[in-house]
């Protein structure tokens, strides 16, 4: 039995029932009850859990770090997924823009391992992100600041000084009937006027919500060349995207090296 | 202008997931007309409708110009067509006359039912004259090579009073001068007035013996062209028509070091002078026609075949794969073409389906700790979308779901090499888009995949490079972006050099 699967079986427990004892471990999965009180404690030292009475508790603190401003129910595994299926789409050398977004964030923070790519973006803190990836160059828009990222016409004309190989684009509902869809009219523009100076257009959305839309349209689907989302999606999208030749990525992360 | 034999209008018929649709086609005495298409394309099935044993759900079939009844219940066969297969059977124990006049044997005393013999061969023989054959009138059927019985299944077509005659791959298995005898038998019958629907994966004999060419492409009819006015060019944009490469979730991953490496491969008289390499993080594609021994090349790499010839080296070390068990466990994976007999164990449920090739991660002393087991099948389940319900028999799933659970048998066994056979033919959409990321998710950590498939724009969309089977061997192994599907159709055809 390897230490690893053991671990992630407990991790599973824990967030499930949010506490867990060593004695219904250790019969679970069949070892002693030093070997459970053992990767207890190493999940201990990794934040992840605290020691109690006979088992442990989730650790409360750790939650609260994974919050993002504008998630009801918790994303980030679906988040992460996506942004490793980002980072294996851009090259060396590419020419990109990142919208802003949660998602596109954490895709940022992985980006910059790459070498030489010239990053334009909008949101304030996917800059911040390449500021010290010197190995990147980085251009950040100008515009009316709303909340951490810029819009507005000056942004667009900004914008049209450059042509992109690859556009990045969050948005907050893909559907059928209304299409690709943001939460503001100016997020709207911005992404509508980036999409003509892009050789390739990814749209990034989570699996749950495609099928909601949100309030201004983008465009319909045929804006995107490549669809990033997570595996869960519904078996009638992936029909429908399929038939519309758009590329889609339904990151799994599921092999074990 | 010659009678119309067949007519087929706006036929329809489905089965599975395969639709023909809207199939309008029609044969004229005195014609070869050609049928062209990849492996699954529906020729077969179409050809079956044609000579009345599959019923159409809709449309209408007009013989002589008179509209066929469908007779409902019976399949049988309309009169006055003939289906010649490849895979016929032939009466073994028989000699070659009684085989070919076995419907048409010349009678002393028709009440009796006793055989002229000497009648029988002396039709068998003036037969024999007649086209060349290269056999006798005494000769037993079991002392005949395939390609010979395949010769005289053609005969049986030219003796019959048949007017619409099937030819499905006639071409396939013959060598050169086999082919030439055919063509041969094959003008003589079109001579006698029949009408024959030749189905080939062979250009030159459209341009050899066709007078007219169809090409069919997913259930569809693409285009059908007089041959005098179509060049092989266009016969090969039509097959590959509007490709579109660009649906597959193809990523970009940087090569890892060499896992595998095959060299000088061959196998009794089916495979030779094979070589491959695969790297950490590659796909390559292998394509070929029916027959051209990609599924015997699976089996050699998985170490299923006794006798092969060639070396192998694993991570650089040399190896001899004498068994799958040996394969298995130096971390190759097969995943065979035939699911329900090669891959799932039909009575078993899907749990045990999933954990069978990796029960020693759960064993302890001599018992299975099946609650571990489940709760980490549970997950790669989850992972790939398949519908929780780990009792259930696995023959309960849909052939998606199956196959995804013979992905996570493999992924789970931690396999690092991922042999893939046709992986995604015949499946629902969703579950090979869930396929194809789950091999991008392998490529990405680090595991090497050799896709086989007939699916030409599959192997395009997917594969990083492609090597093509031919003639016995690899006639190409290129980057995928190196070459054209049109040229890789050329090299299936497989011209002899």
């Amino acid at each position: 039995m390897f230490a690893i699967e053991r671990i992630k079986i407990i991790k599973d427990y824990l967030n499930k029932d949010k506490h867990v004892s060593v004695a219904k471990l250790s019969s679970l999965l069949n070892v002693t009850e030093v070997t459970i009180r053992r990767d207890l404690e190493k999940l201990e030292s990794e934040g992840f859990l605290k020691r109690a009475h006979g088992g442990a508790v989730l650790n409360a603190d750790l939650e609260e770090t994974y919050v993002f401003e504008d998630s009801e129910d918790d994303h980030t595994p679906q988040m992460m997924e996506i942004s490793d299926t980002i980072f294996h789409l851009v090259s060396d050398n590419d020419i990109i823009m990142l919208t802003d977004g949660p998602t596109n964030l954490m895709a940022a923070k992985k980006l910059t391992h790459k070498k030489n790519l010239t990053v334009l973006t909008n949101d304030l803190r996917i800059a911040l992100e390449f500021s010290s990836s010197p190995s990147n160059k980085l251009i950040l828009l100008g515009g009316d600041l709303n909340e951490s990222a810029v819009y507005g016409q000056l942004a667009i004309n900004n914008m049209q000084n450059f042509s992109l190989n690859h556009l990045i684009v969050e948005v907050e509902g893909v559907s059928k009937k209304t299409g690709i869809t943001v939460s503001s009219i100016s997020k709207a523009s911005l992404i509508q006027e980036a999409c003509k100076m892009a050789e390739t257009v990814s749209v990034v959305c989570l699996a749950d919500h495609f099928g909601s839309k949100s309030f201004y349209r983008v465009g319909g689907l045929d804006v995107a060349d490549k669809i990033i989302t997570n595996s869960t999606l519904d078996d009638s999208y992936k029909d429908y995207l399929f038939d519309l030749n758009i590329q889609l990525y339904t990151s799994v992360n599921i092999y074990e090296e | 202008m010659s009678a119309e034999l067949l007519r087929l209008e706006h036929v329809n018929f489905q089965i599975d997931n395969f639709h023909l649709s809207n199939i309008d086609i029609n044969l004229y005495e005195n014609e070869i007309h050609v049928i062209m298409g990849e492996n699954g394309a529906g020729k077969s099935l179409l050809m079956q409708i044609v000579c009345g044993l599959v019923t159409p759900d809709s449309g209408s079939i007009y013989i002589h110009n008179e509209l066929v009844r469908s007779k409902s219940m019976s399949n049988d066969m309309f009169d006055g067509v003939i289906y010649i297969r490849q895979d016929a059977t032939m009466l073994t124990k028989l000699s070659i006359a009684e085989n070919l006049f076995f419907n048409n044997m010349p009678y002393k005393n028709k009440l009796l039912r006793s055989i002229d013999y000497d009648k029988l061969n002396y039709m068998c023989q003036r037969l024999i004259e007649d086209l060349d054959l290269p056999v006798t009138v005494f000769d037993k059927v079991d002392s005949l090579g395939f390609a010979q019985r395949q010769i005289i299944e053609f005969c049986r077509a030219y003796i019959s009073d048949a007017k619409i005659v099937i030819l499905d791959e006639p071409s396939s298995a013959l060598t050169h001068s086999e082919r030439d005898l055919l063509y041969r038998i094959v003008s003589k019958i079109k001579a006698k007035g029949a009408g024959i629907f030749y189905i080939t994966h062979c250009i030159e004999d459209v341009s050899l013996l066709g007078d007219r060419v169809t090409v069919i492409k997913s259930g569809s009819i693409i285009g059908s062209r007089n041959v005098a006015d179509c060049p092989q060019e266009e016969i090969i944009k039509m097959l590959s028509g509007r490709y579109i490469m660009s649906r597959y979730p193809k990523i970009v991953i940087k090569k890892g070091k060499n896992i595998l490496s095959v060299r000088n491969l061959g196998f009794s008289d089916k495979l030779k002078n094979i070589n491959l390499d695969l790297c950490e993080g590659d796909i390559l594609g292998i394509t070929g026609l029916a027959g051209s021994g990609r599924t015997l090349l699976a089996n050699c790499l998985f170490g299923a075949v006794d006798g092969v010839a060639g070396d192998l080296y694993l991570n650089g070390s040399k190896i001899k794969l004498d068994s799958p068990y040996k394969a298995i466990s130096n971390g190759i994976a097969l995943i065979p073409e035939n699911r329900l007999t090669d891959s799932l164990f039909g009575y078993m449920d899907i749990s045990n389906n999933v954990a069978v090739t990796s029960l020693k991660r759960f064993a302890n002393y001599s018992f299975i700790n099946t609650g571990y087991m489940e709760q980490v099948v549970a997950d790669y389940v989850e992972k790939l979308n398949i519908p929780q319900h780990l009792h259930n028999n696995i023959m309960e799933y849909t052939g998606g779901n199956q196959q995804k659970a013979v992905f996570a048998k493999w992924i789970m066994s931690r396999a690092k090499i991922f042999i893939l056979d046709e992986p995604t033919r015949g499946l629902d959409i969703a579950s090979k888009i869930d396929i194809y990321n789950s091999i991008n998710d392998l490529i990405k950590k680090k595991a090497g995949i050799i896709f086989i498939s007939s699916d030409i724009e599959e192997i395009f969309g997917i594969c990083d490079r492609v090597a093509v089977l031919a003639n016995r061997t690899c006639v190409c192994n290129v980057p995928t972006k190196d070459i054209t599907i049109e040229k890789i159709i050329e090299l299936s055809t497989g011209k002899e050099q």
